[in-house]
């Protein structure tokens, strides 16, 4: 049984038809990414997922944990285990650092678990958030709001997580910097699905892989074949 | 005199503070500009009115009974007016009708349930006046000193040391990332507007026995404690506290030296003043989203 | 940035423009009550809730009977008044005999609204049904609109408001029914000296009403050689007075002098909670919903000097020394209602529909406006609720002389009585005021 299953998910948002009937699965201990150009409805996929989609727009199903989750809200699902690093990051411009975190801990009742948290396992993956954790969140740079923001997810204590675009809008080196940090969050034993628009970091850093065109699933195979994939590497990688 | 005067402007200062504090919160946490803060006081002047002189209750329990009616009435406002209109994408301006509107219909309920002649909410003290430090003042207002500074002491602490309240605030930055969080956005906003409500209460429990029951009570009164949270700085609660002292020491001191008729016109040139040094108030807040 | 800027002055500038237009001043609703009695019985809280009732007419011309049109404001807050008026137009109906030259009395009823526009219609809407006589409203400011339209069709009325700016000297076929308001100025002013008093503070709203009276009041302390010590102002929709208060506190006055519409009630409760217990001269009559307003311990010493004042009960009347006719009246009115008058404007209604019937009376017709008013101008031998009625000093008023009264152990006594009882010594020791 696979952690998260979709079957034949579909989604308008009004008579926008905008994911039409896509399934694919993740596994527990496996990292997963979700490649398709703009407007090819990954941020809707992500976003349905997590619950943050108006729910009458949903049909098909979503399973996650063995749990039948679809139409669930936004919050609920965070607490069954599934958290979204969001697209743009998406931190509390006016809280701090440490504030943000604490946001991202919400759920969990023992404070002084979250405090350790904090500081043994995010502080540790991102030292740069420690330089700057009584600084609001509005004054980051770029690449620090992204740390922030999956430091944030992962105050959840996710057995998924997902990032929606995690390169977007970063410098080259950042976005390795962020990358590397999403590959020791999977060795740590939480499993990763991402979409990402940047198709060769994506492939490089993933297990398997789905190509998704304007909200349907065109191909799906592990990260090396795909890299391997002539019609891929003339869509996505720049031939 | 002077000593008179600043202890009164004190006292004023401090209730436009917590008036303010009421429109502070709910901008905060949720970007909106509620105008029927001030027809909510009223309200629940009438209801402590009712409770406490109609009924002959305690003054403790009328308050008790009058905060968890208007709690009960903010959330139902949130879920049953506000969040409907939000749904459906009213924002800015126009929700600020909504809540004028709103203001406009609780005014006239209770035009139709109390009647429109003045209200004596009975004395609390048995005493008409007290001697502190050689000003005479109605013991009511000291109280009402003290309950303004302690509540906003205890809403700026909710606000920025409670879990729940720091995530009313980051709903109000961002719902969405609010909800990833697990936070319950909609428990979330009906628990704002709920708490705006206390204040009211508060703020009408205390004006009632200083001023009477009458249905411009809020009105009047809310004009200056809107100012005051703008001029602190819309959303800041610190910021309201200070506005409002400083328009209410203006105020009396003008009042006090110049002329009573000119105390309302100089605290309102002094708020454009301030703006126009620091438009985002003394606190330099920025709008939580503009308007 | 630019535009929060803009946003946040636009938002304060209307804000100060409405808080100008709803501070009293001017013509919003707060002084359409006009005549300071009005919004004292109605406390009509500035603005909104004066409800346009059915604006209309009740009643119409009959053949062969003595018609008087009566414009007033009979709806929403004042629909209690319009019911005593009724009764004490059928008391002073009775009094005169059921008939008057062999004709039957006939109202015919014009609700203003507490609207003076109103007043004008209504004006209009009498004069088409001819009637006979006119008696107009407690509400000086309908009472200015009005009269013009009766005298220019010659129509004789008696009007019941008190602002002393109503009778002017162009008047031929108006005369007042009701007590002057400012007559009580010499009065107070002779209580003052009787008391030995020097330093006096006032306060006084910014309605037409009071203004006019301070106006006249201004003079007289002059002329009497007192000490103002302090002079303030504020409007009846104020709700805070604090600078007002302290300032004349610390003027530490001998007595306080208050004109304001609606007696100025909240203001008389923050002046007493300020600190000053001393005796307050209010041109206003203190009523029970005064009392009820702002406590018994508010209101004590507060003095009225006014032609009648309404009272609890009769024995209360009685012991407050009320007049005969004041007594006799009383008992009437509750042997037909079951109750007393909340109001002192019901008087007004007594004595003008008895002086309109006894002129018409004397002038041997109904029907001759010039014979009645002649007939009118003549009256100086009978007594009503204002006590003795005398047109013939050359001013058009019929009342000179009012009574004091000071409201004192939870009720309005007389005031000769009360100093003659030793109730000033009581005061003293009281309140720990030399005077």
């Amino acid at each position: 049984m696979a952690l998260l299953e979709v079957h034949d998910l579909h989604y308008y948002y009004g008579n926008i038809h905008a994911l039409k009937g896509i399934s694919f699965h993740v596994d527990a201990g496996e990292m997963v990414t979700l490649i398709g150009s703009n407007g090819a409805g990954k941020t809707t996929t992500l976003q349905t997922l997590s619950g943050l989609t108006e729910p009458k727009g949903i049909r098909g199903e979503i399973i996650f944990d063995g749990k039948n989750i679809t139409g669930w809200k936004g919050h609920k699902i965070t607490a069954a285990g599934m958290a979204q690093v969001l697209e743009g990051r998406c931190i509390f411009p006016k809280l701090t650092v440490v504030q943000n975190l604490q946001m991202g801990a919400f759920l969990i009742k023992d404070k002084a678990s979250v405090e350790k948290k904090i500081q043994d396992e995010i502080f540790r993956l991102f030292p740069r958030l420690e330089e700057r954790k009584t600084s609001l969140g509005g004054s980051l740079s770029g690449g620090e709001q992204q740390m922030l923001a999956i430091g944030r997810a992962m105050l959840s204590n996710p057995k998924l997580l997902l990032l929606d675009e995690p390169s977007m809008g970063l410098a080259p080196l950042v976005v390795q910097e962020i990358f590397e940090a999403i590959k020791k969050i999977r060795d740590e034993g939480v499993t990763v699905m991402f979409v990402e628009q940047n198709s060769k970091i994506a492939l490089n850093t993933a297990d398997r892989g789905y190509v998704l065109q304007t909200g349907e699933i065109v191909m799906e195979d592990t990260c090396q074949n795909l890299l391997a994939n002539e019609d891929v590497k003339k869509a996505y990688l720049g031939g | 005199m002077l000593k008179s005067l600043i202890i009164v402007g004190l006292i004023m200062g401090s209730i436009y503070g917590l008036i303010g504090l009421g429109y502070s919160v709910i901008y905060r946490a949720s970007g909106i500009m509620n105008l029927a803060q001030g027809e909510l006081i009223t309200l629940s002047a009438f209801l402590g009115y009712t409770f406490f002189g109609v009924c002959g209750l305690p003054y403790g329990v009328a308050l008790i009974l009058t905060v968890v009616i208007m709690f009960v009435l903010g959330v139902m406002i949130q879920k049953g007016l506000v969040s409907r209109y939000q749904k459906r994408g009213v924002t800015g301006v126009y929700m600020l009708l909504i809540t004028f509107g709103l203001s406009r219909v609780i005014n006239g309920g209770e035009a139709l349930i109390f009647g429109s002649n003045a209200k004596r909410f009975p004395s609390i003290f048995n005493v008409s006046t007290v001697n502190i430090m050689g000003a005479h003042l109605q013991p009511e207002r000291i109280m009402c000193l003290f309950l303004a500074l302690i509540s906003m002491l205890l809403v700026h602490l909710f606000m920025t040391r409670t879990k729940t309240g720091i995530g009313m605030q980051a709903c109000a930055m961002h719902s969405k990332a609010a909800e990833a969080c697990g936070i319950d956005v909609v428990k979330s906003n009906g628990l704002t507007w709920g708490l705006a409500s206390v204040v009211a209460a508060m703020c009408g429990m205390m004006l009632g026995p200083i001023y009477g029951v009458t249905l411009m009570l809020g009105a009047n009164l809310s004009q200056m404690g809107f100012a005051s949270s703008v001029a602190g700085g819309m959303g800041n609660i610190y910021g309201a506290m200070v506005g409002g002292i400083i328009i209410g020491l203006i105020e009396s001191l003008v009042g006090g030296y110049v002329n009573s008729t000119w105390k309302s016109m100089i605290a309102y040139l002094i708020l454009f003043l301030i703006l126009a040094v620091r438009p985002t108030g003394l606190f330099n807040e920025q709008a939580v989203r503009d308007v | 940035m630019r535009q929060k800027r803009m946003l946040a002055l636009v938002l304060a500038l209307a804000m100060m423009f409405s808080l100008t237009a709803c501070s009293g001043g001017g013509d919003g609703e707060t002084t359409a009550a006009g005549g300071t009695e009005a919004a004292g019985e109605t406390t009509a809280a500035a603005g909104g809730e004066t409800q346009a009732a059915a604006e209309g007419e009740e009643g119409s011309a009959q053949e062969g009977a003595f018609n008087i049109g009566v414009y007033q404001w009979m709806s929403g807050n004042a629909a209690s008044i319009g019911e005593e008026m009724k009764v004490a137009f059928e008391i002073a109906v009775e009094d005169m005999g059921g008939t008057v030259n062999g004709e039957e009395v006939n109202f015919i009823y014009y609700d203003t609204t507490n609207n003076p526009e109103t007043a004008v219609t209504a004006a209009q809407y009498l004069i088409g049904q001819n009637v006979d006589a006119v008696i107009g409203s407690f509400q000086s400011s309908d009472v200015v609109a009005a009269l013009p339209y009766l005298e220019d069709a010659g129509i004789v009325n008696v009007f019941m408001g008190t602002s002393g700016s109503l009778v002017t000297d162009d008047q031929k076929y108006s005369v007042r029914g009701a007590f002057n308001a400012d007559y009580s100025i010499p009065q107070f002013v002779a209580t003052m000296q009787e008391l030995q008093y020097e330093n006096v503070a006032v306060f006084y709203g910014q309605d037409e009403a009071s203004i006019a009276n301070w106006g006249a009041m201004e003079p007289a302390l002059e002329e009497a050689g007192l000490n103002v010590v302090a002079v303030e102002t504020g409007s009846e929709s104020d709700t805070d007075y604090s600078a007002q208060c302290l300032k004349i506190v610390d003027s530490n006055p001998d007595v306080v002098y208050v004109v304001c519409s609606g007696a100025g009630v909240n203001f008389v409760k923050q002046l007493r909670e300020y600190g000053y217990n001393g005796i307050v001269m209010n041109k206003d009559e203190w009523m029970t919903s005064h009392v009820d307003q702002i406590g018994e311990a508010n209101s004590q010493y507060v003095m009225g000097c006014v032609a009648y004042t309404t009272y609890k009960s009769i024995e209360a009347a009685e012991e407050a020394g009320a007049r005969p006719e004041v007594i006799t009246f009383l008992e009437k009115f509750q042997e037909k209602t079951g109750t007393l008058p909340t109001v002192g404007i019901t008087y007004r209604c007594y004595d003008s529909c008895y002086l309109m019937l006894e002129a018409a009376k004397r002038a041997g017709t109904n029907h001759d406006a010039d014979a009645i008013i002649e007939a009118m101008l003549g009256i100086n031998d009978i007594s009503l609720c204002m006590g003795p009625v005398d047109f013939t000093q050359g001013d058009r008023e019929p009342c000179h002389e009012f009574m004091r009264t000071i409201y004192v152990d939870e009720g309005s006594k007389n005031f000769d009585s009360w100093l003659t009882n030793g109730g000033y010594d009581a005061y003293k020791s009281a309140t720990g005021r030399e005077k």
